[in-house]
C-alpha cells in the first residue's frame, strides 16, 4: 500500500503534470481509494486554482521612459516632459507631432536615425531645435512635415482642432491628415508609416472631438486603410477602442463597420472589443455589425477561443436578441471548427 | 480495478498530411477499467475530440474501454502527445468522472482522438461533454442523460430517462424503443433534431425553429403558435419532447412511416398575407433575379433577396435577411426584423424599417418613410417628404428636394439642401449628436435651433447666415442655447434640435445630384 | 542580445516590449507592490543592459530575465529586513500589497488581496519557486537553473510553499464563508 506522505508529496507535481505517467497513474489510483489523501488533494487543487485570481498586470508606461532615460544620459537632455503649466503647454502641443522626445523616439523606431535636432527651416520642424526656454510659434505659420520623420509616440495630449484628410491621388501613394495645434500642420506620408498610422490612431481615439470629426475620421480611414492587405493593427486598435468607449451610437456603429474591413489586422484585443459589442452593446445595430465581423473572421478559418464560441452560442440561443444577429450568430457557429 | 494496456505503433507510408510528404506515425493505447458505482449513481464523461459510446446493461460495475489514437510526423511530436493527452479518474462510487485531458496549445503537429466505450447499470445518469465527435451514442440507459456537445451526431437509442442534449452542429436523433415516458429537452443551434417514438405513443411537443421547418408524421392535436413557439399534443399527451433549433429543421416521425409523409406545422400557404408576428413561420427564401414582372410579394422567415427591378408594387417582409431591390416602380414597402436594406430607385411612396441594420436609399422619388431601430440612414435623393427615423446610428440625406422630418435617440443628422429649393421645411432631432443643414447661400427659412448641452463650452450653434438672434439660458443642471431668425427674408419653418452636440448651419455652393427621369 | 553586447544599444526598446510585462508580473508577485515591482523592472532591465556580456547567447533569455528579477527580488526583501513568518500577518513585513482601487470588484479585490497576503507568507526562495511554477509554467529544470539550485531543492521550496499557501488560501477561504 502507498505511503500516504510520499502520495501528498507527489501532489504538487501532479498539478503541474510534472510526474511520469507511470508515478501519475499510482498517485491518482491512490487518491481514489484513500479518502484522506481526497480530502488532501481536492485542497490543493483549491489552492491552485485560487492561485490564479491574481490578475496579470500591465506594466505603466513610465517604466519604459525611465529604463531608456537611465540606459542613455544623452537622451535625458532631449527628454521634455508634459506638465500643466502654460509655458510647458505650448512646447508640449507644438511638439506633439513632431516630438524629438529622446527616449520616446528611441523606443519607437531603432530602425530610424537617431538624430539631434537641428535648425533647419519650415519644412522639417522635426528639425528644428526646440525653443529651450520662451516658446516662439508663429500662428499664421503652416507646416507641411513627412511622416516618415516625426516620431511615431504622440506624447501628452495635445489638443487637435479641424482635422482634415487628403485622398492619395491617381499618381501618388501619399494621403495627408491636417490639422490645427498652435498652427496649422499637415502631415503627408503613406499610409503605412508607423507615425501616419499613430497620428491617425491618436485622432480616432481622442475623446475631446465633436463626432461629427470622428465619424469622418472613420469614414476616410476606412476608404484609405480597408484598400491595403495588411492594414497597421494600431488601425484597428483603434477603431476598437472607439467602438469601446464612444459614447455616440453613430460612430459605434461606424467603427464597427469598418472593423469588418480590416479582418487582417485584427488582433486578439480588437476581436476581444468585438466580442464586447455583441454582448453588451445596447444598440441592434452595434452588435449586428459585430456578430457580422465575427461571422466573416470564422468563415475566413480564423480560430476564435472558446470565449468567443461561448458568446456566440449564447447570442444564438437568446430569445431576446434580434433575430438576425442570432441568425448571424448561427452562421458563424457553422463555420467554426473547435481546436 | 484492473488495469491494462496494450499499444501499437504503426508507420504508414508517406503522405501529405502536415503539408508536406512525411511518413506518418500513428499510435493507439487501450485503457481499460472496471470502476465501483451506487446503482442511482452518475457518470460524467468530458471528452473533447472523440466518439462515446455509453450502453446501459445489467452489470454492476461501470466498465471503460478508452482508445486514444495519435497521429504525428515524427517521434518527438509522437512523445509530446502521448505525454500530454491524459485521461484522468476521479470520483468516487455517486459520482466518477472520467476526463481526456489536452493541453491547451501543443508545438508539434499531432492530433489525437479518444474514443470511450462505457458500460454501465441501467439505472446509473450520465452525463457527456464534447467537442467534436463522430457520434455520441447513449443506449438504454433508465437514468438521466445530459450531452452538451459543438459538433457531431447525438443518437439516444433506447434512452428511457429524462434527458437534456445540447449541440451546435449536427444532428441529434431519438430513437424510442419504448414509448416516451420522461421529459425530453433538445436545443441546438444549426443541428437538425430528429425524434423517432413508437406509433402509439402519447406526449405533449413543443418545437421552435426559424430557419428550418417542424414536421411531423403523427397526427397533432390542438396545434397552435405563439410567436416562433409551436405546442401541439401527440396522442393523449404526456411527458414533454422540447425540440429547439435556430436553423435546422425538427422532424417528429412515427416509427413505420415515412418521412416523405411528414406534414409542416408551419403556417403558409400561397394566399397568406403576411401578418406581423408570424413572419418567422413563413419558410425561408433565396431570391436573386434581375427582374420581376408586375408585384412582388414576399414573406420570409430567413431571408436573402435580391432583385434587380420590380415592375409593380413591391411588399416584402422578412425575419432576419437581408433584402436589395435595385428598382421598384410602384410603392415599395419592406420590412424586416432584422438585417440590413439596400433601396436603389423607388418610384411609388416607400416605407421601409428594420428592426436591427442600416437602410440605404438612392433615390425616393416620392418620399415616405423610413426607419430602423438602430443603424445608419442614408438616403442619397429624397425627391418626396419623408420621415426618418433611428433608434440609434446617424441620418444622412445627401440631398432633400422636399420636407424631411428626421430624428435620431443617438447620432448626428446630416442634411443637404436641394440648391434649386429656395426653401425647404426641416425638422430634425438628436437625443445626443451633433445636426448638420448644408443648404445653398440664397436659402430661405424661419429657423428655430436649440441645442440642450450639459457642456455649453464644448457645444455651439454656427450659422452661416446673418439675421439670427442668439440666446442662453439655464435648465436645471443643463445649458439651452436657442437661435432664431428668419433667413434671406424668411421662408419655411426650420425646427433643428440637439442634445449634448452642435448646430451647424452651413451655407455652401452645393453641386446637385442629379437624379436621371425613369425610364419608361 | 548580440547587438547590445556589442554595444549597440538601440534594440534596447525592442527587448524592453518583449520582456517587460513578464518581468512585472513577476516581480509583482514576489514583491506584492506595484510601485517596487516598476522599480524591480526598471532595475532588471537595465542590468540586463550593464551585464549583457554575462548573458550566453542562444540560452532563453527570459530566463536569465527571471533569473535577474529573482536576485533582485531577494536582495530587495532582504534589505527591507523582512523575513516572512508563517504567522497570522504577514501585512506588516513586507511592503504592503497595494490597495486595490475602489472601483473594482470587491469579491475580486478580496481573493487577490488574500492570495498576495497568502504570497508574502513564504520565504523568498518558496516564493520564487511557487510563482515561476504556477504563474511561468516553468519546469522543475527550469527552476532550478533559474534559482541556481538543484532540482530536488525546488521539489521541497514547491511543496513547502503549497503547504502554507494551502493553510493560507483554504483557511481564509472558510473565514470568508463563516464571516
Amino acid at each position: 500500500m502507498p505511503d500516504c506522505d510520499a502520495m501528498i508529496e507527489n501532489m504538487p507535481m501532479l498539478l503541474t503534470e510534472s510526474l511520469d505517467p507511470v508515478q501519475r497513474e499510482l498517485t491518482h489510483q491512490h487518491i481514489e481509494t484513500c479518502p484522506k489523501c481526497a480530502r488532501e488533494w481536492a485542497a490543493y487543487k483549491e489552492t491552485w486554482q485560487t492561485l490564479d485570481t491574481l490578475p496579470e498586470l500591465e506594466v505603466p508606461a513610465r517604466v519604459k521612459q525611465r529604463f531608456l532615460a537611465e540606459i542613455d544620459p544623452d537622451l535625458r537632455t532631449n527628454v521634455v516632459p508634459f506638465r500643466s503649466g502654460r509655458a510647458a503647454r505650448w512646447l508640449a502641443q507644438a511638439a506633439a507631432v513632431v516630438i524629438v522626445a529622446g527616449g520616446a523616439f528611441y523606443a519607437g523606431n531603432r530602425l530610424a536615425p537617431r538624430f539631434r535636432p537641428t535648425p533647419t527651416g519650415v519644412e522639417l520642424i522635426g528639425a528644428q531645435t526646440l525653443p529651450p526656454a520662451t516658446p516662439y510659434y508663429s500662428i499664421a505659420e503652416t507646416r507641411v512635415l513627412p511622416a516618415a520623420s516625426i516620431n511615431p509616440q504622440i506624447e501628452g495630449r495635445p489638443d487637435i482642432q479641424n482635422v482634415q484628410f487628403t485622398d492619395a491621388s491617381a499618381s501618388s501613394d501619399q494621403i495627408g491628415v491636417s490639422f490645427d495645434i498652435t498652427s496649422h500642420v499637415t502631415v503627408t506620408g503613406r499610409p503605412t508609416d508607423k507615425s501616419m498610422v499613430s497620428l491617425l490612431r491618436y485622432v480616432l481615439e481622442n475623446e475631446d472631438r465633436e463626432s461629427p470629426s470622428r465619424s469622418r475620421a472613420i469614414d476616410w480611414v476606412r476608404a484609405t486603410y480597408s484598400r491595403l492587405d495588411k492594414p497597421d493593427p494600431q488601425i484597428a486598435e483603434a477603431l476598437a477602442n472607439v467602438l469601446r468607449n464612444d459614447q455616440h451610437q453613430g460612430v459605434r456603429i461606424n467603427a464597427a463597420d469598418t472593423l469588418q474591413s480590416m479582418q487582417s489586422a485584427m488582433t486578439d484585443s480588437t476581436r476581444d472589443a468585438l466580442v464586447e459589442a455583441l454582448k453588451n452593446d445596447p444598440n441592434p445595430a452595434v452588435r449586428l455589425k459585430a456578430v457580422e465581423a465575427l461571422a466573416k473572421l470564422a468563415r475566413s478559418g480564423a480560430v476564435l477561443d472558446p470565449e468567443m464560441v461561448d458568446t456566440l452560442q449564447k447570442k444564438a440561443s437568446q430569445g431576446d436578441e434580434n433575430v438576425y444577429v442570432r441568425v448571424k450568430a448561427a452562421e458563424a457557429l457553422r463555420s467554426i471548427q473547435p481546436r | 480495478m484492473i488495469r491494462t494496456s496494450i499499444a501499437t505503433v504503426v508507420l504508414l507510408s508517406a503522405t501529405q498530411l502536415f503539408g508536406a510528404t512525411f511518413p506518418v506515425l500513428t499510435a493507439s493505447n487501450r485503457v481499460v477499467r472496471e470502476l465501483q458505482i451506487d446503482p442511482s449513481g452518475s457518470v460524467w464523461i468530458d471528452n473533447a475530440f472523440g466518439s462515446v459510446d455509453v450502453i446501459g446493461g445489467d452489470g454492476k460495475l461501470v466498465s471503460v474501454t478508452i482508445d486514444r489514437t495519435i497521429t504525428a510526423p515524427d517521434a518527438a511530436s509522437m512523445k509530446e502527445a502521448a505525454d500530454n493527452v491524459v485521461l484522468s479518474f476521479e470520483g468516487d462510487t455517486k459520482v466518477r468522472l472520467i476526463h481526456t485531458i489536452l493541453p491547451e496549445t501543443h508545438a508539434g503537429h499531432w492530433n489525437a482522438v479518444v474514443n470511450y466505450v462505457v458500460r454501465i447499470p441501467r439505472g446509473v445518469n450520465v452525463k457527456i461533454a464534447s467537442k467534436v465527435a463522430e457520434h455520441i451514442r447513449v443506449s438504454h440507459v433508465k437514468g438521466s442523460v445530459t450531452v452538451n456537445g459543438f459538433a457531431g451526431t447525438v443518437i439516444m437509442d433506447g434512452v428511457v430517462g429524462a434527458s437534456a442534449i445540447s449541440l451546435v452542429n449536427g444532428r441529434i436523433i431519438y430513437d424510442y424503443l419504448q414509448r416516451p415516458v420522461a421529459n425530453a429537452r433538445v436545443q441546438a443551434v444549426n443541428a437538425d433534431i430528429d425524434i423517432y417514438p413508437p406509433p402509439n405513443s402519447n406526449f405533449d411537443w413543443i418545437a421552435t425553429t426559424i430557419n428550418g421547418d417542424i414536421l411531423t408524421t403523427f397526427p397533432v392535436r390542438a396545434p397552435r403558435f405563439s410567436g416562433t413557439l409551436f405546442r401541439g399534443q401527440i396522442g393523449s399527451g404526456g411527458p414533454t419532447i422540447n425540440t429547439e433549433t435556430l436553423m435546422g429543421r425538427v422532424l417528429v416521425q412515427a416509427k413505420g412511416t415515412k418521412s416523405s409523409s411528414a406534414r409542416s406545422m408551419r403556417v403558409y400557404n400561397s394566399r397568406h398575407q403576411p401578418g406581423p408576428g408570424d413572419v418567422l413561420l413563413q419558410p425561408p427564401e433565396k431570391i436573386q433575379v434581375p427582374f420581376v414582372v408586375g408585384d412582388f410579394v414576399s414573406a420570409a422567415s430567413v431571408a436573402d433577396i435580391t432583385i434587380g427591378e420590380v415592375r409593380g408594387n413591391a411588399h416584402v417582409e422578412v425575419g432576419a435577411g437581408e433584402v436589395e431591390l435595385e428598382a421598384v416602380l410602384g410603392q415599395c414597402m419592406v420590412t424586416l426584423m432584422g438585417g440590413p436594406l439596400r433601396l436603389g430607385d423607388i418610384m411609388g411612396a416607400l416605407f421601409a424599417h428594420t428592426g436591427a441594420g442600416d437602410i440605404l436609399v438612392r433615390v425616393a422619388r416620392m418620399g415616405g418613410q423610413v426607419t430602423t431601430d438602430g443603424g445608419l440612414l442614408l438616403v442619397k435623393a429624397a425627391l418626396g417628404p419623408m420621415t426618418l427615423r433611428s433608434g440609434g446610428g446617424d441620418i444622412v440625406v445627401q440631398q432633400t428636394s422636399a420636407a424631411i422630418d428626421a430624428q435620431t435617440s443617438s447620432g448626428d443628422v446630416t442634411l443637404t439642401g436641394d440648391p434649386s429649393k429656395k426653401t425647404l421645411k426641416v425638422t430634425a432631432r438628436t437625443l445626443q449628436g451633433n445636426i448638420i443643414l448644408n443648404v445653398s447661400p440664397r436659402f430661405k427659412a424661419d429657423i428655430d435651433a436649440t441645442i440642450l448641452t450639459s457642456n455649453p463650452d464644448a457645444n455651439e450653434m454656427h450659422i452661416d447666415f446673418n439675421g439670427i438672434s442668439v440666446s442662453r439660458e439655464k435648465v436645471g443642471k443643463k445649458t439651452r442655447i436657442h437661435a432664431t431668425g428668419k433667413i434671406n427674408g424668411g421662408g419655411e419653418r426650420v425646427e433643428l434640435y440637439a442634445v449634448d452636440g452642435d448646430i451647424n448651419i452651413s451655407a455652401k455652393t452645393i453641386t446637385p445630384i442629379k437624379v436621371m427621369s425613369p425610364k419608361r | 542580445m548580440e547587438i547590445v553586447q556589442s554595444g549597440d544599444f538601440s534594440p534596447a526598446g525592442e527587448l524592453y516590449d518583449r520582456y517587460a510585462k513578464r518581468v512585472y508580473n513577476h516581480s509583482y508577485r514576489f514583491l506584492g507592490n506595484r510601485e517596487a515591482a516598476e522599480d524591480a523592472t526598471q532595475e532588471v532591465f537595465v542590468k540586463m543592459m550593464r551585464h549583457a556580456n554575462q548573458f550566453r547567447n542562444g540560452a532563453p533569455l527570459l530566463r536569465w530575465l527571471l533569473s535577474i528579477t529573482g536576485n533582485h527580488c531577494r536582495d530587495k526583501l532582504r534589505s527591507l529586513r523582512v523575513r516572512p513568518t508563517h504567522g497570522e500577518d504577514g501585512l506588516e513585513l513586507v511592503p504592503a500589497p497595494d490597495d486595490l482601487s475602489p472601483e473594482r470588484d470587491l469579491e475580486r479585490q478580496d481573493a487577490e488581496r488574500i492570495v498576495q497576503e497568502a504570497l508574502t507568507r513564504l520565504e523568498p526562495d518558496q516564493r520564487e519557486a511557487i510563482v515561476l511554477s504556477r504563474y511561468e509554467g516553468c519546469t522543475y529544470a527550469q527552476i532550478a537553473l533559474i534559482s541556481g539550485c538543484s532540482e530536488g531543492a525546488v521539489k521541497t521550496r514547491v511543496f513547502r510553499a503549497m503547504n502554507v499557501l494551502k493553510k493560507a488560501l483554504t483557511r481564509d477561504a472558510q473565514e470568508t464563508t463563516n464571516a
